[in-house]
C-alpha cells in the first residue's frame, strides 16, 4: 500500500469514529455530577482536617540579621560591592551582564531591565541614609562616597577577607579582626543595627508610593545570602534535590512537575550557566508535542499497538462476540 | 485548627542514582497508577442499571 | 401574529432590514452544535462501561471546590488564613483539592491516551485538556507564590530564574506579590475555567469516543451495520450530525 492509501485509508478510519450509531442506554448526567462533587468535597474535608496545611513562617530581614548576622553581614558587603548575586544578575535588574542565552537567543538581555535595582543604592547607601539622628554615620556614608572607586574596592576586599574570622558578641553584634576598612566598618555595623531591629525590612520595601505589594528588593536581598538556602536545604526544596516537586514537611508536593525538575538533575543541565533557558526550551518543545499527540506519527498509534484498549472496552467487544456467534 | 496527622516533620527521602523522591511524592505517583490499573480492572456494574457513571 | 414565544422557535415577524441577525444565526450555530439532547443527555453510548471514565468528572469536581474554597479565601484577604484556624481549614481545604484535581486529570490524561481519545475528529478535545493541563501549572504556581510564607519566598526566588531567562520575568515578576495575586484570583482561573467549558462542551458537541474496532468485526463484514459503527469500505462516510441511532 502507497503512502498516499495508508494516509487516505486512515482518514477514512478515524471519520468513521465519529458518529456512534449503535446501542446506547439510559444516564444521568446531573445526578452524576453531584455525587462527584460531594464525594470530592467530602475527600478534601477530611484530607484537611487529616492532614492541615503547611504554613512555615516566612524568613524577614530581622530575623536574618538576628539568626546569622555574619552571613548577613557577608551579603551587605557583596551589595556595596557589586559581587553579589543581584548585583551582577542583569536583566531584569541591571545591565551587569546579558544574562541566559542559547545560541543567538538573548530573550533575558532583550526583554530589558525592568525592575531595575542598584544594588549599592538599593540596599546599602539609601537604607542608611535614612536612619536619622547619627551625623557620624552619616559622616561615613559621605567618605565612602567620595572614596575613588579602587579605594572603595580596597576597604570591601579588607572587609569580606576580615568577615571569615568574624566573630558574634553576644547582642548579635559582628566583631571583625582590625584592619583598614575606611567607613565600610562603621557602614556594616549600622546597617546591621536597623536590620535587626525591623528597619531594613521596611526601608526596602518601600517604593515612591504609600502602599506596597512588590516584595523584589528584600526578597533579592535575602537570596543573595544563605539563609534562605539554609532553610531550602533543609526542607529538600534545592534545585539539586529535586526540590521543584516538594513541600516544607512531610507534604505531598508538586509531583506534576517531575518532567521539569528532571533535567536539572543531570548534564549537560546540571552544569550550564545557561541552564534555566535550555530546560525551559526542551520543556516548551516537549509540551508543544504533548499538545499535538493526535498528530504525531508513532506516539499517537502506540494505543492501538499496546491493547490497553481491549481491558477498557472488554465488556463492550464481549457483547459483539455474542453477536457475532451463531445463534443456538 | 489542629490536624489529626502532623505532616510539618522532616520528609522521608529515597535515593535512586540521581534520582531523589519524597516518600509522600512516590506514594501519591504509586496512588494514581494503583487507581488507573484499578479502574481498568475492577469490572463496571451490569447495564442495566441506572446512573451509570460515564 | 404568532403567539410561539418558545425560544427555539424564530419569531415569524422580523425587523425590515434585519435579515442578517447575528443573535439569530449565533443561536442556530449553536442549537445546531449542541441541541438540548446532547448538552444535557440523559443516555450514553453502551460502550461506556468502565470505572476509567470517572476522572473526567472528578477532575471538574476538584476544580469546582478550588474554585469554591478559593473564594472563601478571597473573601477574607491574603492574610486571613495565617491568623485563624478556620483560615487555615480553607487553606488546607484548597491545597488539598488542587493535589486532587491534578491526580486526577493526570489519570484521566492516561486513560485518554490509551483510548485514543482524539479520533473521529475529536483533536480539540485532546488539544483543549492538554492547554488546560498546561495552563493550570502556573494557574498553580502563582498561588504558591502568594501563600505569603517561607514556601512562597523560597519558590519565588527560585522561579523567577526560570522566567527571567526566557525574558518573561521582564513583565510576569514572581517576587511582585500583587501582580501574583491578581494572576492567582483572576486571570489564570478564568483562563482555567474557559479551557474547561471549552473541552466539557466539546465532549458534549461530539460524544465520548467509540471503541477501536477490531479485527474480528471489520472481517465479519455483514455485521458491520449491527455494530453501528460505518467500516469505512463500504457506504459514504461522513460526520452526519444529525443521526443518533437506535436504542440497543
Amino acid at each position: 500500500m502507497s503512502w498516499a492509501e495508508r494516509r487516505s485509508q486512515r482518514r477514512r478510519e478515524d471519520e468513521s469514529y465519529a458518529e456512534w450509531r449503535g446501542g446506547y442506554r439510559p444516564y444521568d448526567l446531573i445526578k452524576e455530577a453531584t455525587i462527584a462533587f460531594v464525594a470530592i468535597l467530602a475527600l478534601a474535608v477530611l484530607l484537611s482536617v487529616l492532614f492541615s496545611s503547611p504554613d512555615e513562617r516566612p524568613t524577614t530581614i530581622r530575623s536574618w540579621s538576628r539568626t546569622n548576622p555574619v552571613d548577613f553581614v557577608t551579603t551587605a558587603v557583596s551589595e556595596l560591592d557589586g559581587t553579589s548575586t543581584t548585583a551582577g544578575y542583569g536583566p531584569p535588574y541591571n545591565h551587569a551582564s546579558d544574562g541566559q542565552h542559547e545560541w543567538v537567543i538573548h530573550l533575558q538581555k532583550w526583554l530589558g531591565v525592568s525592575h531595575p535595582i542598584n544594588t549599592v543604592q538599593d540596599f546599602v547607601i539609601a537604607p542608611l541614609r535614612s536612619i536619622v539622628g547619627q551625623p557620624a554615620l552619616q559622616r561615613e556614608i559621605s567618605a565612602y562616597q567620595a572614596a575613588s572607586p579602587k579605594q572603595q574596592q580596597a576597604w570591601t576586599s579588607a572587609y569580606s577577607s576580615a568577615l571569615s574570622k568574624a566573630r558574634v558578641l553576644g547582642d548579635d553584634r559582628v566583631s571583625v579582626p582590625k584592619g583598614r576598612y575606611g567607613p565600610v566598618a562603621p557602614m556594616m555595623a549600622a546597617l546591621l543595627s536597623f536590620a535587626q531591629a525591623g528597619g531594613l525590612d521596611g526601608a526596602l520595601l518601600t517604593s515612591r508610593q504609600f502602599y506596597q505589594t512588590d516584595y523584589t528588593k528584600p526578597l533579592m536581598f535575602m537570596a543573595d545570602g544563605g539563609q534562605l538556602a539554609a532553610r531550602a536545604q533543609a526542607e529538600h526544596l534545592l534545585g539539586n534535590q529535586w526540590g521543584m516537586m516538594n513541600e516544607t514537611g512531610s507534604y505531598p508536593g508538586q509531583v506534576w512537575l517531575w518532567l521539569y525538575t528532571f533535567w536539572y538533575q543531570i548534564k549537560p543541565f546540571s552544569t550550564s550557566p545557561n541552564a534555566d533557558i535550555l530546560v525551559m526550551t526542551v520543556m516548551a518543545a516537549l509540551s508543544l508535542l504533548f499538545i499535538l499527540i493526535p498528530v504525531l506519527p508513532v506516539i499517537n498509534r502506540i494505543p492501538r499497538w499496546i491493547p490497553i484498549y481491549r481491558l477498557i472496552w472488554r465488556q463492550h467487544y464481549r457483547a459483539l462476540a455474542a453477536e457475532r456467534a451463531p445463534t443456538a | 485548627m489542629a490536624a489529626i496527622f502532623n505532616l510539618n516533620h522532616r520528609a522521608t527521602y529515597l535515593h535512586w542514582h540521581f534520582i531523589d523522591l519524597s516518600l509522600s511524592n512516590i506514594l501519591v505517583i504509586a496512588a494514581m497508577v494503583a487507581v488507573f490499573a484499578a479502574a481498568i480492572l475492577i469490572p463496571f456494574p451490569s447495564h442495566r442499571r441506572t446512573g451509570e457513571r460515564a | 401574529m404568532s403567539n410561539d414565544i418558545s425560544p427555539l422557535s424564530e419569531s415569524v415577524q422580523h425587523p425590515a432590514g434585519a435579515r442578517a441577525s447575528w443573535t439569530l444565526a449565533l443561536r442556530r450555530r449553536a442549537v445546531a452544535a449542541l441541541p438540548p439532547e446532547k448538552l444535557l443527555a440523559d443516555q450514553q453510548p453502551s460502550y461506556v462501561a468502565s470505572w476509567v471514565y470517572v476522572f473526567g468528572v472528578l477532575s471538574l469536581s476538584s476544580l469546582a471546590v478550588i474554585i469554591l474554597s478559593g473564594t472563601i479565601l478571597a473573601l477574607k484577604g491574603p492574610a486571613w488564613w495565617h491568623v485563624t484556624g478556620v483560615g487555615h481549614f480553607f487553606n488546607s481545604i484548597h491545597l488539598w483539592s488542587v493535589e486532587l484535581f491534578f491526580f486526577w486529570m493526570v489519570v484521566h490524561l492516561w486513560g485518554k491516551y490509551w483510548m485514543a481519545a482524539w479520533r473521529g475528529g475529536r483533536k480539540r478535545v485532546w488539544v483543549t485538556g492538554a492547554i488546560t493541563f498546561l495552563v493550570a501549572i502556573p494557574c498553580a504556581l502563582t498561588g504558591y507564590v502568594s501563600q505569603q510564607n517561607f514556601d512562597s519566598q523560597w519558590i519565588s526566588t527560585q522561579a523567577k530564574d526560570a522566567m527571567n531567562s526566557v525574558g518573561i520575568g521582564a513583565f510576569f515578576n514572581l517576587l511582585n506579590f500583587g501582580q501574583m495575586y491578581s494572576y492567582h484570583v483572576l486571570l489564570l482561573p478564568a483562563a482555567v475555567v474557559a479551557l474547561v467549558v471549552g473541552h466539557v462542551l466539546l465532549v458534549r458537541r461530539h460524544g465520548v469516543v467509540p471503541p477501536f474496532r477490531l479485527a474480528e468485526e471489520i472481517a465479519s463484514s455483514g455485521t458491520a451495520a449491527q455494530v453501528g459503527v460505518d467500516d469505512g469500505t463500504a457506504a459514504q462516510v461522513g460526520a452526519d450530525a444529525g443521526n443518533r441511532g437506535t436504542e440497543a
